[in-house]
């Protein structure tokens, strides 16, 4: 679009807003001293004189909190609802600082892309924003050290500088330029010469800047930073408060709740999360993957480097907001300084996982949900087997029989609801095969599985899905394919295992490891002695406690390896297990000969959303639910060990 | 849209917060007051999330009067509130109340609240045993 | 509070303060970037210990030994301040006689913290010029609880560390209002504003104001749960309490709840407690009303009413209106603002504290009158009695002790994320699951001697009760002792508290009892 350059009278600003008003609602800056928030004009006075708003603008287009659903049980079945339209429409953010535009242009890309989230979109489709261009620094503003500011330069409809005795307008999009067309008179074309005018006041605003870091090093000193000793200090302090996350221009990470009327009726809503909380990563089991200082750490690698690796855009606004809301003084700009300080006197060997080139590629993927796509479609329960004492097996029907036909197969798991009490992802063992029916192999380890477990045939759930990506099947023709898996981690694998079973003739050899600690608590234990009657197809158990029901080896699976007596470097491996399993294992078979890339396995640790929005299951520059959860061992190496 | 600034309701500190609530009356959530004496800005985990308990489905919105199977029922103000005013009035029985009747009050509520409590114990039913729980 | 962070020495005793008062702490880590130096006496590494520059891991319930020691050293190092002594003070004398013994190797006997380490707290105290003691019921919920807190005093006063910025010994208050309610005289001893109800210009002014009225020292709530279960007390009125979860002794307080013969609780949750009543009413939350709170510095400040109360519930000063007037009462307070209106002029510490005075910025009391500006310290030139009175706190056993059944000491507390009896921020989902379940610390040498692994449920006995939680291994608690935070209706801590109070004035010794440990198979 062409450059288009406007003025406007300080003294006619006023009236231009009111103009604006009249057909959309638009918030303006008010407040005193620093508490300065957007309110709907002519609620308070307006006030020019600020640093920054206290939230950014974010919580205007992702809200702290917001419904995504609604349900409703009737006698034979359940409603659902989306509410992702459920806002106040067309509304005006004038006001908006340069690092809170870019953080508008970074969200945009983040909940836009991939699989687009329908509450972001609907409420960004409502908004315009309107930046005005600071022309002092706050204590901790560092937004010309990151290169988003001082001035707008995007994810403004319109961006004004305040001059002298008037504005300079600047126009970002279509949309800006019809606010101009609605208050047309009051504002003045200009040419590209007032430019000269802006850079210089820009010059002259960034000079008086009192914080400016030479970051032009940082990914190195990260690199050569990630296990110093000031990190500890750091973690001591963090109370996790959660407020350097919610203040973050580009934090974006949430968490689902489910807000009950009674046991018939409920919404299900997303508030703010934080990876500053003890919880954000941590499993039924009490096991979390990141410790304090892990966690720390954790947001500052995703502000400086993970995001700016995947998305392409800055992951830190150097809004300062982060370092201003520490009850303990916790300061980005301290760390920043920090990595400098350690990397030139006391530097690390780089560490692998923040140097490394492997990393996946996106995908845009879109995901049919009839109600957007936090969404769930109901389906019935039509069958239910328990397959050990602890693993059950249910069979489901989507009510709507189109919506089976719909979903390509092309991914790995469902998110399964289970109405006013959760969500979880559960793989789909049937694989392609499932036209008309899914089914899901679960066992009991938590508050939704204990839901879920109790159900009889006939009642309700919601699925959402499928997510993730599958195991390959075309690029690994011919080759000879080793699956390990252990109790209700076979299910996954399964997926495979059933296309193998039914085509033995496109591969070579097949051997599944099967281990558990004893044969009750076995998967698919007759489809095992069904499929072991293939002939160029081998099944061995490992278990710790003896059986006379199989032939088993008693011990660890890693102990059958050295004798499969296959040609390693022609091999396929499948590994579902725990991250620790998976390094023993993994570890075994390259020392057999096996290259990493050839090792794939299953990293399903924390997935909430499915869809690569919510940042529980993110390691790295990486989500475990889009990119994943299949990873070639190789990938895995790649990863910070945080998972 | 509204933002409501008021003081924290957990611990002694008395931070400073703004409850920013939606034109349906949802409490979206928090944002702190950079202007406040106290907490200039900072808050802890409570002071950030510490609201959305208010609308939880176990709330009480209803007066609850046990009945004689031990059950409660729901009651209007009025009943509940007769049957408040009785059975204080039965347990009165001299000019001094102070073994008779006792009365917790709380350091939840607010000043005039406990000034109402203290009015009410000593002067509308002559007992001198309230207290809080300071100690505890 | 502002005062904390220029402080040049903070010592922190029986205080979690990261995790009880977490915007005292910001103070603290203020004063810390500015160089100050940071003591912490607390039988667990706490959080704060993580950046002190000394830490006494003292035995719980051994405070006033550690501190009469300190006294002792300050005394014979002669690092006290004479001149403050001379000038300000009453009983110097009579107290160092009652020091003389209390030597640090005495201490170190009783306390567990090592002789040297008491004379450096002590010499650091005394020779810093802007030095404070931070505390909270660490120190008072013992059976030497006033004790230890005048033997503070006592420390504070030889060494001149009052009534200058910066100095003092400060109690931060544990809940959002537990000082307002004590200066409303929601205490059996005081009406409003403190006034003895034996002094006879109480019985004046309130029989103006109130009439007829109750003008005696009445129960507190330890007495009054004895008088119900003596049979005695015949009616109780519960406001905003939980006393299953928050007193010590549960078995005794539900049998307590049940014997009285008419019980009306108001709360704004179905507690455990209310659980017990005849009649429930349904109070609303700090975000359904108006309203002042008065903070842990005395700052009087507003709170609004956010959104309308949930459903049939009302603010409880409403309800309290209506029981007045039903009880004939003549009442007429059209809102929160009219009764501060009667507080003003109840108690001259809030005389000129009104609504319109305080919705930008609170003020601290005292404030007696419209014109005043409030007081941000006390005691400047002289104490509120006059001179400041030494007093003699002789270290006694009394309460739980370590024996050969209960060879365990546990001590309860908080976590960050939860608050109180979890009435509410259990119900808060992000702060029921960053803490979802209680737990007991444990010293990873005892448990390894037990037998216990890490979230192994285990059962704690004491002479009262017994409770079942996961334990938590650690080597941040002293050895022998456990913790046990007491947010958590399935694992009440305070079904092991006993009755053992603090003879002056009736604090439970929450903070200390002897238990055993049963592995939970």
């Amino acid at each position: 679009m062409e450059k288009q350059l406007y003025t406007l009278n300080n003294q006619e600003l006023d009236r231009v807003l009111g103009i604006w008003n009249e057909k959309s609602s638009v918030y303006v800056p008010v407040g005193k001293g620093e508490d300065i928030q957007l309110m709907p004009l002519g609620e308070a006075e307006r006030t020019e004189d600020y640093i920054n708003l206290t939230l950014p603008v974010k919580e205007m287009v992702f809200e702290q909190k917001e419904k995504l659903f609604k349900w409703k049980r009737s006698k034979d079945h359940i409603e659902v609802t989306g509410l992702s339209g459920e806002h106040t429409k067309n509304r005006i953010f004038y006001g908006v600082r340069a690092c809170d535009t870019y953080g508008v242009s970074y969200t945009d890309r983040f909940f836009g892309k991939e699989f687009p989230d329908t509450n972001y979109q609907s409420r960004r489709a409502e908004t315009t924003i309107i930046g005005v261009n600071c022309l002092r620094a706050g204590k901790h503003c560092f937004c010309t050290s990151i290169g988003t500011g001082v001035f707008s330069t995007t994810g403004y409809d319109l961006a004004f500088t305040p001059m002298d005795s008037y504005f300079l307008v600047e126009v970002g999009t279509e949309r800006g330029a019809e606010l101009i067309d609605q208050a047309k008179p009051y504002f003045k074309e200009t040419d590209e010469g007032i430019l000269k005018e802006k850079d210089a006041l820009r010059e002259k605003v960034e000079e008086s800047f009192p914080l400016k870091m030479d970051l032009s090093n940082l990914w190195d000193d990260m690199a050569r930073t990630f296990d110093a000793d000031f990190w500890l200090d750091e973690a001591h302090a963090c109370i996790g408060c959660t407020g350097c996350t919610n203040v973050c221009p580009t934090c974006t990470c949430f968490n689902v709740v489910e807000e009950n009327i009674d046991k018939d009726e409920g919404t299900r809503v997303r508030y703010w999360d934080s990876c500053q909380s003890e919880h954000f990563t941590r499993n039924a089991e009490y096991h979390n993957p990141r410790d304090a200082v892990s966690r720390v750490r954790y947001r500052i690698y995703d502000k400086l480097k993970y995001i700016e690796e995947r998305f392409g855009h800055k992951g830190c606004s150097g809004c300062g907001r982060c370092t201003d809301v520490c009850p303990t003084y916790i300061s980005i700009i301290d760390i920043m300084q920090a990595m400098r300080k350690t990397a030139e006197e006391n530097p690390e060997p780089p560490a692998v996982h923040q140097t490394t080139k492997i990393r996946h590629i996106i995908r845009d993927r879109e995901i049919k949900n009839r109600h957007g796509l936090y969404a769930p479609d109901v389906a019935t329960i039509t069958g239910i087997k328990q397959e050990t004492p602890e693993i059950k097996r249910l069979f489901m029907k989507y009510d709507d029989p189109e919506l089976h036909k719909s979903y390509e197969h092309k991914g790995q798991f469902f998110q399964v609801t289970v109405f006013g009490k959760g969500e979880l992802p559960l793989s789909i063992p049937y694989g392609p095969d499932q036209s008309d029916e899914l089914v899901f192999d679960f066992k009991d380890v938590g508050s939704v599985t204990d839901v879920l477990f109790e159900m009889k045939v006939g009642d309700k759930v919601g699925l959402r899905g499928p997510y993730g990506h599958a195991y390959p099947y075309n690029s690994i023709k011919g080759r000879n394919l080793l699956f390990i898996g252990s109790g209700v981690a076979m299910a996954p694998l399964r997926t495979i295992i059933e296309p193998a079973v039914k085509n033995p003739d496109d591969f070579n050899q097949i051997h599944i490891l099967a281990s558990a600690l004893r044969y009750e608590n076995l998967l698919y234990k007759e489809e095992m002695i069904q499929w072991a009657k293939v002939p160029s197809l081998r099944v061995q158990y490992a278990l710790k406690e003896a059986t006379d029901k199989v032939k088993a080896h008693q011990g660890h699976v890693n102990d059958l390896l050295p004798d499969l007596n296959i040609d390693w470097s022609n091999t396929t491996a499948m590994v579902c297990a725990s991250p620790e399993r998976i390094r023993k294992v993994s570890g075994d078979l390259m020392d057999l000969g096996m290259n990493p890339k050839d090792i794939l396995v299953t990293l399903e640790t924390h997935m909430r959303c499915g869809a690569g929005k919510c940042g529980h299951c993110k390691v790295g520059s990486h989500y475990m639910c889009v990119d994943g959860p299949v990873f070639t061992y190789e990938e895995m190496m790649a990863l910070p060990p945080e998972f | 849209m509204k933002r409501v600034e008021t003081t924290c309701g957990y611990c002694g500190c008395g931070c400073g917060i703004y409850v920013n609530v939606a034109d349906d009356d949802t409490i979206l959530g928090i944002s702190p007051s950079y202007n406040h004496v106290v907490s200039k800005g900072k808050l802890c985990s409570k002071g950030w999330h510490g609201f959305a308990f208010v609308r939880d489905s176990r709330r009480l919105t209803s007066p609850l009067i046990r009945q004689k199977d031990g059950t409660f029922r729901e009651a209007s103000w009025d009943e509940a509130l007769d049957k408040v005013a009785k059975g204080f009035k039965d347990a009165m029985i001299a000019e001094d109340n102070t073994d008779h009747i006792g009365i917790v009050s709380s350091a939840r509520c607010t000043n005039e609240e406990n000034f109402l409590m203290a009015k009410l114990a000593r002067a509308g039913l002559k007992t001198s045993s309230v207290d809080h729980c300071a100690r505890l | 509070m502002n005062d904390i962070s220029d402080a040049e020495f903070i010592m922190v005793i029986g205080s979690n303060t990261t995790e009880q008062h977490p915007l005292a702490s910001t103070r603290i880590f203020e004063a810390l970037d500015k160089g100050a130096e940071l003591y912490v006496i607390d039988p667990r590494k706490i959080r704060l210990t993580d950046f002190a520059h000394a830490h006494a891991p003292i035995e719980p319930g051994r405070n006033l030994p550690m501190i009469n020691a300190m006294i002792h050293v300050i005394i014979k190092e002669d690092l006290v301040d004479e001149e403050f002594i001379k000038n300000r003070t009453e009983n110097y004398e009579e107290m160092k006689e009652s020091v003389r013994d209390c030597t640090p190797e005495w201490a170190e006997e009783l306390s567990r913290v090592p002789a040297d380490t008491i004379r450096q707290f002590a010499r650091k105290y005394a020779t810093t010029d802007k030095a404070m003691i931070l505390f909270t019921m660490g120190v008072t919920q013992q059976t030497t609880g006033v004790k230890s807190i005048r033997a503070l005093a006592n420390l504070a006063m030889i060494t001149g560390h009052v009534g200058r910025p910066s100095t003092g010994i400060n109690p931060l208050r544990g809940q959002n209002n537990v000082q307002g309610a004590g200066d409303m005289g929601t205490l059996p001893d005081f009406l409003p504003g403190y006034q003895r109800p034996e002094w006879p210009e109480t019985k004046e002014r309130f029989s103006k104001l109130w009439g007829d009225f109750s003008c005696l020292r009445g129960r507190n709530i330890i007495e009054m749960f004895n008088l119900m279960d003596e049979g005695k007390m015949k009616a109780a009125y519960i406001v905003g309490e939980n006393p299953v979860l928050s007193d010590p002794d549960q078995i005794h307080t539900i049998h307590c709840l049940e014997k009285v013969p008419f019980l009306v609780v108001q709360d704004i949750f179905l507690t455990e407690t209310a659980k017990y009543a005849d009649v429930v009413l349904p109070a609303v939350s700090f975000l359904e009303r108006e309203g002042t709170y008065t903070n842990t510095d005395r700052r009087v400040q507003m709170i609004h009413k956010v959104i309308d109360p949930i459903g049939n519930a009302k603010p409880d000063w409403e309800i309290m209106i209506e029981i007045m007037k039903r009880i004939g009462m003549d009442v007429n307070y059209q809102s929160p603002s009219d009764i501060m209106d009667e507080i003003n002029e109840s108690a001259e510490l809030y005389g000129g504290i009104s609504h319109d005075r305080i919705q930008e910025v609170g003020i601290q009391w005292p404030c007696p009158d419209k014109e005043h500006p409030g007081t941000p310290i006390l005691h400047v030139d002289e104490f509120k009695r006059g001179k400041g009175l030494f007093t003699v706190n002789d270290w006694e056993f009394i309460g739980d002790q370590r024996s050969e059944e209960f060879p365990f000491l546990v001590t309860t507390g908080r976590v960050t994320h939860q608050y109180h009896t979890g009435t509410m921020t259990r119900k808060v989902w992000t702060l029921a699951l960053e803490y979802p379940e209680g737990f007991v610390e444990i010293h990873t040498k005892d448990a390894e001697e037990l037998g216990v692994k890490d979230h192994q449920p285990i059962r704690i006995t004491s002479a009262r009760g017994s409770i079942v939680a996961p334990a938590m291994v650690t080597n941040r608690i002293n050895e022998k002792t456990l913790f046990v935070p007491f947010h958590f209706a399935e694992s009440p801590a305070n079904r092991l508290t006993g009755q053992n109070l603090d003879p002056i004035i009736n604090i439970p010794a929450l903070k200390v009892s002897a238990v055993r440990i049963e592995v939970e198979k």
